[in-house]
């Protein structure tokens, strides 16, 4: 795997303490809440724009604490429950999800993007990149999108997303492999990316 | 740039969530407290606990601790004569058997009203429940009677929201969860072979209440952690009358009279101050354990009894 996913940290057991605790006493469910969801809120954002990611983000809470019982509590982070439950959350949307992304890759606008006035500063992905990336992300199936982007965007490791999205660890290694391979191809063939370096495919 | 630090720059700045839908994904998942609850009934909101703390603090005058200290003995004197009449599983669970409880649960829900504020329900249901000491569970809840107001107002609120069919639909669930001190997960085995001694598990049970750095400070958690234990897992009368004995060591335990939620009269055994508190009820003549309260919700416990499957009942 890349080095991004290198660096090891001591365990940290507070989300498992605080989603058993909340099951004897709900508002210690707060702290998961507190903790995590401007990280979902941004993930589904990215993927479907902000005002779905609003609802979306909320559902994913209250699937969460709904289904706090069957947290494994081995997971010391809920990073990964949290985010398995936002991406299945996001696959309803898929159609949706690939719609914006050709539309983009099209026009060069972004269609998931705030209107102007809302907006920041320039996109950091950049006029050109842009559409590049979301061409690249389009032409993938939603499940390889999901496994992508868990790995990519919230550095989620492969285990850790077998877990989210309940499935084997062998799949992901496959999908994330011929994602690579798809974005890599599209991106080359867009000047986006050197295709002279095999080290990138991980 | 390879292809992921590419992906990792596409769309890097979408904007946050507004504070307003920050605030509505919060109450989002507080309202749905009706969720998989296990034997507890929910608690009514995280802000109604918080803000009884701070009205508790207020209103505690100084200086009683005499008082205080003799309401805790009272209460640790009812436990430890519970622990010595306790009914119930008189043997560690064999692989095959299941303990099945019939309850009558009180649950209660907060409800966003549409331009009315939010107002609270309950109703009652019975809930039967089948626990297998690998953690598996079945359960199945039917609802009885009609869906009430703790309020007035309550009430007032629910018309003004259109009256909304607020009735919950029978349920049957299986899952597989394990058993917990605190945050802890536990075997059956663990349990089983927890320390018969009221002072060592008294300190197991504050250890995990301190490691949580939940709740309203490490008493009241201390109190919640192992009310949990006894209420969710089917342990031997023998670690049960350790652990009532061990929450008799809990300093700030209380009792008043106090009705289970069918209205069986008891004495409550809660920890101090804590409005919407979380209380174990004892019959006032035979100190048998009839059920908990946990502010308007709670359990009282009608029949238990080992069975050989998951569909038996005793």
């Amino acid at each position: 795997m890349t080095s991004l996913h290198a660096a090891s940290q001591a365990p940290d057991r507070s989300d498992a303490i605080a989603v058993a605790a909340s099951l004897a006493s709900p508002p210690a469910f707060a702290k998961v809440f507190e903790r995590h969801h401007a990280a979902v809120h941004r993930y589904l954002a990215r993927r479907l724009g902000t005002d779905l990611a609003d609802e979306l983000a909320a559902e994913t809470f209250a699937v969460a604490f709904a289904k706090r019982d069957r947290y494994d509590t081995d997971f010391e982070n809920a990073r990964p429950w949290l985010f398995g439950i936002a991406t299945k959350l996001a696959h309803r949307h898929w159609r949706r999800e690939e719609r914006e992304l050709r539309a983009y890759a099209r026009t060069g606008v972004d269609p998931a993007a705030p209107p102007p006035d809302e907006r920041g500063p320039a996109r950091a992905d950049g006029a050109v990149a842009g559409p590049a990336l979301a061409a690249a992300l389009a032409v993938l199936t939603p499940e390889e999108r999901d496994v992508l982007l868990l790995y990519a965007w919230e550095q989620l490791d492969q285990p850790e997303i077998a877990a989210a999205l309940s499935i084997p660890p062998g799949t992901v290694k496959s999908r994330l492999r011929r994602a690579r391979a798809r974005v890599c191809q599209t991106l080359a063939a867009a000047g986006e990316l050197d295709p002279l370096r095999p080290e990138n495919h991980g | 740039m390879d292809d992921i630090e590419l992906i990792r720059s596409f769309r890097a700045d979408v904007p946050g969530p507004s504070a307003a839908a920050v605030a509505r994904a919060d109450r989002s998942w507080q309202r749905t407290t009706r969720g998989r609850r296990r034997r507890w009934a929910p608690r009514i909101a995280a802000v109604a606990a918080v803000a009884a703390v701070a009205v508790a603090a207020l209103i505690l005058p100084n200086g009683n601790d005499g008082r205080l200290g003799a309401q805790s003995a009272r209460a640790a004197e009812t436990l430890r004569h519970a622990a010595r009449e306790l009914h119930g599983l008189p043997r560690a669970l064999q692989p095959g058997e299941y303990w099945f409880v019939r309850s009558k649960t009180r649950w209660t829900t907060s409800v966003e009203g549409e331009g009315t504020g939010a107002y609270t329900a309950t109703g009652l249901e019975i809930r039967e429940e089948w626990t297998a000491p690998d953690g598996r569970r079945r359960w199945i809840t039917r609802p009885v009677g009609s869906v009430g107001f703790p309020s007035a107002q309550d009430r007032e609120r629910w018309q003004g929201d259109g009256r909304p069919d607020l009735k919950v639909s029978p349920s049957e669930d299986r899952t597989r969860t394990s058993f917990y001190i605190g945050g802890r997960k536990q075997s059956y085995g663990d349990l089983v072979a927890l320390p018969r001694d009221p002072q060592i598990l008294y300190e197991r049970f504050r250890d995990a209440a301190v490691e949580c750095e939940c709740g309203n400070g490490v008493d009241d958690q201390t109190f919640v952690v192992a009310v949990e234990l006894l209420r969710t897992a089917p342990l031997p009368a023998e670690v049960r009358a350790a652990i009532l004995r061990a929450i008799a060591l809990i300093p700030g335990i209380s009792q008043r009279p106090e009705r289970d939620v069918t209205g069986r009269p008891g004495v409550g055994i809660a920890y101090n101050g804590t409005q919407g508190r979380q209380s174990l009820i004892f019959d006032p003549q035979t100190h048998e354990l009839l059920g908990d309260r946990q502010g308007a919700g709670g359990t009282a416990d009608i029949e238990s009894g080992i069975v050989d499957s998951m569909e038996a009942r005793p």
